[in-house]
């Protein structure tokens, strides 16, 4: 973690509160489900901690205020904005791939083929956006 | 690209993080444009050339003109 920005900070929460009411949502699912509820929160907690940290050290660290959605300057848009292409890249691989292997073995895959529909039919919405608007 | 702000900066006695505070940026934004890894924008490149009071292509200048 880094410090040292000049800009005046405020804590970003909503990205927190979010985060936690879908980590509720998941253990409500979870337990319906019929799983221990121990286990449903233990699955959460991961998610709960990693909140927490970014949330109480965001004005202290450029990188936790990046992760908060708070970039300090231009040059963390930038990294959030490489960091956020990556994510979407392996995300793609990822859902193109688990077609391919499903496809390959014979199982069920359209949870695969609607991922990388949505990814890569965002990416082309992206693009034809972007070049309209700039 | 390169640029002169280090040499800027320590002729006027200044830390990296007083440039930063100036500027607005945070002192490791100030770092990478120094060593070159980071290219500021448009903006913060006249920011920067106001702030020392020079022509920004004083300050930054293509490796092929010097």
């Amino acid at each position: 973690m880094t410090t040292g920005s000049a800009r005046p900070r405020r804590r970003a929460t909503a990205w927190a509160v979010i985060g936690l009411v879908m980590g509720m949502l998941l253990i409500g699912l979870v337990v319906k489900q019929g799983a221990p509820l121990t286990r449903a929160a233990g699955g959460v907690a991961i998610m709960v901690l990693v909140i927490g940290v970014v949330w109480i050290f965001q004005l202290r660290s450029d990188t936790a205020s990046a992760l908060a959605g708070k970039p300090v300057d231009e040059r963390w848009n930038l990294i959030n904005e490489r960091a956020s292409a990556f994510a979407a890249m392996v995300g793609i691989f990822a859902a193109v791939g688990g077609f391919a292997v499903a496809e390959a073995q014979g199982l069920d895959n359209w949870q695969f083929a609607v991922m990388a529909l949505l990814l890569c039919g965002s990416y082309l919405v992206g693009v034809l956006w972007y070049r309209w608007r700039s | 690209m390169q640029n002169d702000v280090r040499r800027l900066r320590e002729d006027r006695g200044l830390s990296q993080g007083d440039l930063a505070r100036h500027l607005g940026v945070s002192r490791q934004t100030i770092n990478a444009i120094e060593t070159t890894r980071y290219l500021p924008s448009l903006p913060l490149a006249l920011a920067i050339g106001r702030f020392f009071e020079k022509p920004v292509e004083e300050v930054f200048h293509d490796d092929r003109e010097r």
